[in-house]
């Protein structure tokens, strides 16, 4: 058990040493990138120009929302509305942009408070999403389908419904990883093909649902957890799909947070020393939810190493950028209100 | 796609390392300025955009250059401009803590008194900065201090920081302190404790020229000279590298003292401060009196502008040559911010208080402290927008409103025609922008000063 601890100690401080920088932005560039060159093939100048304009507009609008600026957020959101309602738009292209601005007016209204109107508006994205994909040959868009998907579990993160968030998450990591039949939106299913996302994409996608159950876990206690969680059995065994392996940081994540979860101490500090080892770049919330937990389990622990290491994490953390505020709250939570032993 | 309306184009202009005309096209709803050869941009000024590449005109899509066939553009900038103003996370908040200038600048507008802003008004201003916080996420408080001189009323300054930066920590918002002073009373020990005490991050001090022509316009009430100490005070601040804050030097301008700015760029470039100070010229204009009468015109100083722009380069200064986007024209427009005067008087503005003409009760003031403030009053002011999608002011059908903003509500109420000088030489400052940027890429041991002068004077 020491020797695992000190492993995990170990590969925390390696993994904190480690430079490099997140490569999340390098994905985004991959998929504007495709999807530039399946709009490039498909609609005309004149579309492809008002689609960027409109893709500009929802750029503003996603900004000031994230940045609580909603009333310019709206003032966006409406530069993209004028522009959808354009008479020069042929129907493939007018459905093209309504994806992409119901996916952004939905958060918004996530943003407003407001989960009846943002769950309707992404069914109305995944709805033309379908289409697209189906009709139109804009297999690209599959990776649009999964974030909208994960847009949902969000919704029911945010709103109370923890237990249909994990599902969702659960579902989508089997899809996303190749299993047709996993996908948890039946309606909206058409021309599903999973298998067709390049293997980068699928990647980063999975880390993101895993990262989304992350903030949504953190600082639950350890029975609503298990709870919670064994919807994603499979995935923890590694037996969900036949891609498991393939996506080993997730995995890792899944496992170490069963363990500690299940206070199975071995597991957790094995699974965790995997995941903290090469630094925080390919998984950047992964890594710090899993620096939460380690600093949980040493105030748990109570040996003169656990309190150094807690001590050194709750010093690293005040120079965390843009942590989600479940993930921050554990830190901030005393000693005495956590309710795990070793 | 459509050429948006709000654009400017440089004239063309030879670059001799490609031998091509070039063009400087600057966007004004983004503020994004861009190089384009002078062929390409005939294209796209006649709409034969099929003949222009795809990726040049992505390009000009995202910077709004060319924007859908059927948008009304002035409508979506003053919507923007509008939601900009209600969504602003910054609180602004201007505070005159005494009525009183050591100055009898012949231009000022105010009439001066002995009057501090007191402890009752104190308490009741924090009183209502508290309500405003509570009621919305901002993100900043910004604090000026304002004249009559600031610096006078300290006391008040001194009293009031904490509080104001106490209202800031509870609410989770970075404070930040500014002053605008004439600078006399601004000795280092003063610095030392508005930068480390009083949480002032930034100072401006006017000059108006060097001494002879400073001193014609802005001695003391008694007609004392002012010019030397408020210089030797801003240059002993701005040689210090102790303090953390951004000094700015403002040289007001008119028919009586241009001739001082150079003189006056100069001899800061002699002291060795020219990197380490801002410094603008700024036309005098009305105060609510016939200052404006001695004016340049706009036309004249915006010519004299980009001369002073030339030496400020020539003498190593970083002068601001491209207008940002400006979607709040000023406080005005901001519905929770406000001035308040040494009597306790609420203002949308800064040039109306203690203005005679503006009578008494002053006809721009939105309330008191005391009683609150008056319905329908801050919105003479705080209108402007509306009045501008009216059509009521010329700014409807500007090109330059995105990066202008309107300049000024209360001169345009008052009749007065307020445009900024970049309205009558944005296409020199592209230009001189151009050249100095093609300059510095050039070849090290040329004379820059020498040939961005000839660059631009070649425009």
């Amino acid at each position: 058990m020491d020797s695992l601890f000190q492993a995990a100690a170990d590969a925390y401080r390696n993994g904190k040493r480690n430079q490099r920088q997140p490569s999340a932005a390098a994905t985004g560039r991959t998929f504007d990138h495709l999807l530039s060159i399946a709009v490039a093939a498909r609609l005309s100048r004149d579309e492809q120009l008002l689609g960027r304009a409109a893709s500009g507009a929802r750029s503003r609008a996603l900004k000031a929302a994230r940045n609580g600026q909603l009333d310019i957020a709206r003032q966006a959101l409406s530069e993209s509305a004028q522009i959808l309602q354009s008479g020069v738009l042929s129907a493939e292209a007018r459905l093209f942009l309504k994806s992409f601005h119901e996916a952004v007016a939905a958060y918004l209204d996530f943003k407003r408070g407001d989960p009846d109107l943002a769950r309707a508006r992404v069914e109305r994205a995944l709805a033309a999403d379908c289409v697209l994909i189906s009709q139109y040959g804009y297999d690209i868009l599959e990776l649009h389908r999964i974030q909208l998907g994960h847009n949902l579990m969000r919704v029911e993160a945010r709103f109370g419904e923890p237990q249909q968030a994990t599902a969702i998450g659960a579902a989508l990591l089997s899809y996303t990883e190749g299993d047709n039949s996993s996908w948890p939106f039946p309606r909206f299913g058409d021309g599903a093909r999973p298998d067709h996302l390049p293997d980068e994409l699928a990647e980063a996608m999975v880390i993101q649902i895993s990262g989304e159950l992350a903030i949504l876990l953190a600082g639950k206690p350890a029975e609503e957890t298990v709870h919670l969680l064994s919807v994603a059995l499979p995935h923890i065994e590694g037996i969900a799909t036949d891609r498991c392996n393939d996506h080993l940081l997730a995995h890792q994540w899944l496992r170490a947070k069963w363990g500690f979860a299940r206070q199975a101490w071995p597991a957790f500090f094995e699974n965790l020393s995997d995941l903290l080892r090469d630094g925080l770049a390919d998984a950047p919330l992964l890594w710090r939810a899993s620096v939460a937990d380690l600093y949980v389990a040493c105030e748990a622990l109570d040996t003169d190493g656990a309190e150094a290491l807690r001590r050194e994490i709750a010093e690293d953390v005040r120079a965390w950028p843009r942590v989600p505020e479940p993930v921050r709250a554990v830190f901030a939570r005393s000693r005495e209100a956590t309710a795990v032993s070793i | 796609m459509k050429l948006s309306r709000y654009h400017v184009a440089s004239p063309p202009v030879l670059d001799h390392e490609t031998g091509e005309m070039q063009r400087v096209i600057f966007a004004t709803r983004s503020a994004e300025p861009r190089v384009v050869s002078a062929a390409l941009w005939q294209l796209i000024e006649s709409g034969e955009l099929d003949s222009v590449p795809m990726d040049v005109l992505n390009e000009l899509v995202d910077i709004e250059l060319l924007v859908p066939d059927d948008e009304d553009e002035a409508a979506v900038i003053l919507q923007r401009n509008d939601a900009a103003a209600r969504d602003d996370d910054n609180l602004y908040l201007v505070i005159q803590p005494t009525a009183w200038c050591q100055l009898g600048c012949g231009y000022c507008g105010q009439e001066h008194f002995q009057r501090r802003l007191n402890p009752d008004h104190q308490r009741r201003f924090l009183e209502r900065a508290r309500a405003k916080l509570a009621a919305k996420p901002y993100k900043t408080l910004e604090l000026i201090w304002f004249g009559g001189e600031p610096l006078v009323g300290i006391s008040v300054i001194r009293a009031m920081t904490p509080s104001l930066k106490a209202l800031a920590e509870e609410f989770g918002v970075i404070y930040h302190g500014r002053v605008v002073t004439n600078g006399m009373l601004l000795s280092d020990a003063l610095a030392t404790e508005l930068v480390r005490d009083l949480g002032v991050g930034y100072i401006e001090v006017t000059l108006d020229g060097i001494a002879p022509y400073h001193d014609a316009r802005r001695h003391t009430k008694k007609g004392g000279a002012t010019f030397d100490q408020i210089y030797a005070n801003v240059v002993s601040l701005a040689r210090r590298d102790d303090l953390h804050v951004s000094l700015t030097v403002r040289c007001n301008v008119d028919r009586r003292n241009y001739e001082g700015v150079s003189p006056l760029l100069r001899k800061l470039a002699a002291d060795g401060v020219q990197k380490r100070i801002g410094f603008y010229v700024a036309p005098i204009h009305s105060w609510g009196n016939d200052a404006h009468l001695e004016s340049l015109t706009t036309e004249e100083f915006a010519e004299w502008e980009i001369r002073w722009f030339v030496e400020m380069i020539e003498l190593g200064f970083n002068p601001s040559l491209i207008p940002k986007r400006r979607p709040i024209v000023c406080f005005a427009v901001q519905p929770n911010s406000e001035l308040v005067d040494a009597t306790g008087e609420l203002f949308n503005c800064t040039e109306v208080s203690y203005v005679p003409k503006y009578g008494i009760p002053n006809q721009y003031a939105i309330g008191s402290l005391k009683d609150g403030e008056t319905p329908g009053k801050r919105a003479v002011l705080a209108s402007f927008n509306e009045r501008v999608r009216r059509g009521e002011y010329a700014c409807h059908t500007c090109r330059m409103l995105p990066v202008c903003g309107g300049r000024c509500p209360k001169l345009w109420l008052e009749g007065i025609t307020p445009c900024p000088p970049p309205k009558f030489n944005i296409e020199t400052r592209l230009l001189l922008r151009y050249a100095q940027l093609r300059l510095a890429a050039s070849a090290p041991g040329a004379s820059a000063g020498s040939r961005v002068a000839a660059a631009a004077n070649g425009a």
